[in-house]
């Protein structure tokens, strides 16, 4: 049972588009890592999935239904955090989690006490005197404790220090552990998109470049690196059905091929290209940089 | 039994853990008969996604590396002597395999990497044995 | 260098909203000002205290710029890493503190000034001599220059004065002197301002001495990661963390409004105004001035009040509430303040009325006739003249008046009583007055007999100085307006939510924040537009505010005396309309978006 779903969503704003055709489906338990360079339509994505924005064209379904239809019903059921949020900052702490328990049904009072024990959260202080990181773990312990089917995360780790981020995604794995909940999440940390991803989608230039297993992507991708003056360029690598892209990076070409390392070099020594090619593995981060990066 | 996970090198998480398992029990840390630690204890510790554990657990099953019981944790499965050896030579050639693709592309003489090896394993580093060889 | 630094520093680049409501206020005080002028048909009584107070609000506008944020930071974050030197930064804050508030103070000049300028050129009113208004201007800035350099020669070392209560209490304390200052000066002439202000530049250049080398700011931020390590959590407070209410109330209220300023100054203006509305008499003597004059001024402010609180609907738009809930979060407080403001006026007229004679009989050179409030005249659709037969056969002319001019639609007083009227048709009409006006019948010869003769010429005169009717016929009670309160201030919220409905309208993909803004402020101005459109045509005798008064309380009087269903017809009437136009803002307010920064 698919938990949210776009259909061809088109959306800009004013004359320029952020998003176009992009399509998705996710499922039950997946956890998906949302990739891609600041302002490529990240947040508007998840904006979507929320229900705050609606799709210029096509669908976005979220539990099966509308999220714009009955936002109430659909946001209950929604656990978010994001970068930008702002926690009412002259509210105190207690007072801030009493308004969640409020707003949302089935929340789990022994798990949040918890949480909020484990944090060490100064339950009397205001929003505002809390440092960055404890606002960003207050915010989480009200997005998780009323156990919501989907978590939405926008850059929830942006401007955490390593302990802080090491927390928060040890709380996110405990969330898994627990009940299974579906996480939707963005970031530029790619160790921990790596840890915690099921799957990874990319968003690049309106589009969606990139949609499959996380395993997969480490197995089933490389990175070819050619001398820069040799017999190949760009166009004739790009022809290549199984390239991704190919960048001019100083003094060498590189071009991310959907095939291992062994196949890729098999493939280049059979169109004749420079034997003096390497292919090899490429991490999550390396991979994001040659993808959506510029030449250099 | 420890393990650890580094997400930036070029092996995905799950390959890491059971690389590291069958290490272990090549190198008789892990014996037959042991329990492994449940996925949601290794999980949090590592800050590593349950189902890639549970993946990498699938699949040393899989490969009869590790046995289900019912109703109990995952234990190393029973291994004859025989199948430990083919185990411990498996890994070794997998730690050489890229060691002999190493000497290839330095386009060194195989005789001198067989006789480096030699001496490494006898305890002697010394020189490049070069000198050696033209003595033999 | 400094020149720029004092141009791009943040208090002059905060300063258009203040630039905005200074403009509305002073419009709201030339407005008031003129009227009473063309009411009192000459210059209005502007003596030694009441100049005196105008200086005082004119001080006060100006020094608002002290108040703002701004002003109390010594200098930003990353101008501290500038290579500048701290004289100079100091120097620049300082001018822009003067330049801010001069701009206040004079933008109020300008406008009272442009609104003489435009009226002198139509007609013979003169608000202030020139005299006047440079004494409205220069004393006040001199009191803000000298303010000035208190608040610069103080300004603490933190970033974020505001935290800090000793500043506000510093800031209120400067003020109070302020004034204190100015009441003495006003007896003063003008040149006397000179040595206070050399005063103030000589200790300006003290305290610039006294800087420090460079200039810092101290802890930017309040909080601190170790501070709060240090201070863990009790683990069993967290128990007690019951599900609540109130904070959820308390938070969307203070994260949609514009805190605290809308609600200190919009909802006491909100009640004045719903006070001027329920006819206590206010502004002037008789309840019934400027009652519905101030229809879209009213509007305005509710409008102003809500405010452009779609740049903050991101704070709670992810939240799981209503959009329904959070319209009725940012319209109550307006709206119940509205109706406090009426109630406590319509108890406070209540008094008042036990004391102000409704029907008046004038007999002066220029001034003939009963005199009955302008609710009790009628309307007539066409420009005929209209007469008004007595019983005993007297044909007399209606005294008419066009509600606007060029428009057919006149009032005309059916108890007219001309010169040279009969003793017994002046007294048919003072009956019918009586009885129209109170409900009551009275004999028309036991009125003549007590308050009306004979003059020699053969004129109906008043036997004594005044109609007395209320004090010696204490029974009598004025008849009730009618049901005002549904009509007008129902029609006030009506028209508050079609605003509100076109301002979320515009909130479709692709808003940008910058673009909204200048819907909002259109509308805003549009409605302030209609308000001084309702002063001009007072101020040119194309209408005037009386007519205003007796064509809407007559409509709705007779309304709610032989209307169909009466009373209640025109409450549950006007009940279906508010409900109405509610829904209709609430429905525009479903599909609107948060607009992207």
């Amino acid at each position: 049972m698919s938990v949210l779903e776009l259909r061809n969503v088109y959306r800009g704003y004013g004359a320029q588009d952020v998003l176009a055709d992009v399509s998705l489906k996710v499922e039950r338990g997946e956890v998906i890592g949302l990739l891609g360079r600041n302002g490529a339509g990240k947040t508007t994505l998840i904006r979507l999935v929320m229900g705050m924005l609606g799709p210029e064209r096509g669908q976005v379904t979220v539990f099966d239904a509308d999220p714009r239809q009955d936002p109430l019903a659909t946001k209950r059921r929604i656990g978010y955090v994001a970068e930008d949020q702002e926690l009412p900052p002259f509210l105190k702490v207690r007072d801030v989690v009493a308004m969640y328990r409020q707003l949302y049904a089935g929340w789990d009072a022994e798990f949040a006490t918890n949480l909020a024990t484990r944090f060490e959260l100064p339950p009397d202080r205001k929003v505002k005197d809390l440092s960055r990181g404890q606002a960003r773990q207050v915010a989480l312990l009200c997005a998780v404790s009323h156990r919501p089917e989907l978590l939405v995360l926008d850059e929830p780790a942006g401007g955490l220090d390593p302990a802080a981020r090491r927390e928060f995604l040890e709380t996110s794995i405990q969330l898994l552990n627990d009940t299974g909940t579906t996480i939707l999440f963005s970031s530029h940390y790619m160790g921990d998109v790596e840890r915690m991803a099921s799957r990874l989608i990319m968003i690049h230039e309106r589009q969606k470049w990139i949609d499959s297993d996380v395993d997969a992507i480490r197995e089933g991708y490389c990175l070819a690196v050619l001398p820069a003056d040799g017999s190949c360029d760009n166009d004739r690598l790009l022809s290549i059905p199984t390239c991704l892209c190919a960048r001019r990076r100083g003094d060498a070409l590189h071009a991310v091929f959907e095939l291992d390392p062994a196949a890729c070099t098999r493939e280049l020594e059979e169109r004749g290209i420079e034997p003096g090619s390497q292919c090899r593995t490429i991490n999550l981060e390396e991979m994001f940089i040659e993808l959506a990066g510029r030449e250099s | 039994m420890h393990f650890y996970v580094d997400p930036n090198s070029g092996v995905p998480i799950f390959r890491q853990l059971m690389d590291q398992v069958k290490l272990q029990i090549a190198s008789g840390t892990l014996r037959p008969g042991d329990e492994l630690p449940s996925i949601r204890s290794l999980s949090i510790p590592l800050g590593v996604n349950p189902m890639t554990i549970s993946k990498a657990y699938n699949l040393l099953v899989h490969d009869q590396v590790l046995e289900r019981r019912p109703g109990r944790p995952l234990v190393v499965a029973e291994l004859d002597e025989s199948d430990l050896d083919t185990r411990r030579i498996e890994r070794l050639q997998e730690i050489l395999r890229p060691a002999v693709e190493l000497v290839r592309q330095l386009d060194l003489d195989a005789e001198v990497a067989v006789v480096l090896l030699r001496d490494m394993l006898a305890g002697n580093e010394t020189g490049f044995g070069s000198d050696r060889i033209e003595e033999d | 260098m400094i020149t720029r630094l004092v141009i791009r520093h943040e208090i002059l680049r905060g300063l258009g909203k203040s630039l905005l409501v200074t403009v509305a206020l002073s419009t709201f005080v030339a407005n008031v000002l003129t009227y009473f002028w063309f009411r009192d048909g000459g210059r209005p009584e502007i003596g030694y205290f009441e100049m005196m107070a105008l200086q005082m609000i004119v001080l006060g506008s100006g020094a608002v710029v002290f108040f703002l944020g701004p002003a109390g930071r010594r200098c930003r974050n990353w101008e501290q890493g500038l290579p500048l030197a701290a004289r100079d930064l100091w120097q620049s804050h300082f001018l822009a503190l003067v330049a801010g508030a001069t701009t206040l103070v004079v933008t109020v000049g300008a406008v009272l000034g442009l609104f003489q300028l435009s009226l002198a050129s139509f007609s013979e009113i003169r608000l202030f001599s020139g005299v006047d208004l440079l004494e409205l201007i220069v004393r006040p800035t001199a009191m803000l220059i000298l303010g000035a350099d208190l608040v610069a020669a103080f300004l603490p070392a933190t970033a974020e004065p505001g935290a800090h209560p000793a500043w506000r209490r510093f800031l209120a304390a400067v003020f109070a002197g302020l004034l204190v200052l100015l009441a003495l000066t006003s007896l003063l002439d003008l040149l006397y301002l000179a040595p206070l202000l050399l005063l103030g530049a000589g200790f300006q250049h003290w305290s610039g001495r006294r800087l420090p080398g460079a200039l810092l700011a101290g802890s930017w931020s309040i909080r601190s990661a170790t501070g709060a390590m240090v201070e863990g959590g009790q683990a069993e407070s967290w128990e007690q963390v019951g599900p609540s209410r109130r904070p959820l109330d308390y938070a969307v209220t203070r994260l949609l409004f514009k805190w605290p300023a809308t609600w200190i100054l919009g909802l006491p203006a909100i009640a004045f105004f719903g006070l001027l509305h329920s006819g206590a008499s206010v502004l002037s003597e008789s309840g019934s001035s400027l009652r519905v004059a101030f229809f879209f001024l009213t509007v305005y402010m509710l409008f102003a009040f809500t405010g452009h609180f779609m740049e903050r609907l991101h704070r709670v738009d992810h939240l799981p509430v209503s959009r329904t809930a959070l319209l009725r979060w940012l319209v109550l407080p307006g709206a119940i303040t509205l109706l406090l403001g009426y109630g406590a006026g319509r108890i406070v007229a209540g008094f008042q009325d036990t004391e102000r004679e409704r029907l008046l009989f004038v007999s002066e050179a220029d001034n003939y006739g009963l005199k009955v409030p302008p609710e009790f005249f009628s309307l007539a659709r066409t420009g005929e003249q209209q007469f008004i037969v007595a019983p005993n056969g007297e044909r007399v002319a209606a005294e008419m008046v066009p509600v606007l001019r060029g428009l057919s639609w006149h009032l005309w007083k059916p108890y007219t009583t001309p010169r040279g009227a009969s003793m017994e048709f002046v007294s048919w009409q003072l009956a019918g007055a009586v009885e129209a006006v109170y409900g009551t019948e009275i004999q028309a010869n036991e009125l003549a007999e007590r308050y009306l003769a004979l003059a020699p010429s053969g004129e109906v005169i008043l036997r004594r100085g005044s109609l007395s009717l209320q004090k010696d016929y204490p029974h009598l009670q004025p008849v009730t307006g009618g049901p005002l309160m549904p009509v007008l201030v129902g029609a006030q919220f009506i028209c508050w939510m079609l605003c509100l409905r076109l301002y979320f309208r515009i909130f479709k993909a692709g808003i940008t924040i910058k673009r909204s803004r200048f819907v909002f402020w259109g509308l805003m101005i549009g409605l302030l537009a209609l308000h001084m459109g309702t002063f001009v045509t007072f101020v040119f005798n194309w209408s005037d505010d009386w007519i205003l008064n007796g064509l809407v309380l007559g409509l709705v009087r007779n309304l709610g005396a032989h209307g169909v269903g009466g009373v209640a017809a025109v409450w549950l009437v006007m009940g279906a309309v508010v409900a109405g136009s509610w829904q209709l803002a609430s429905k525009a307010f479903q599909r609107a978006e948060a607009p992207r920064s």
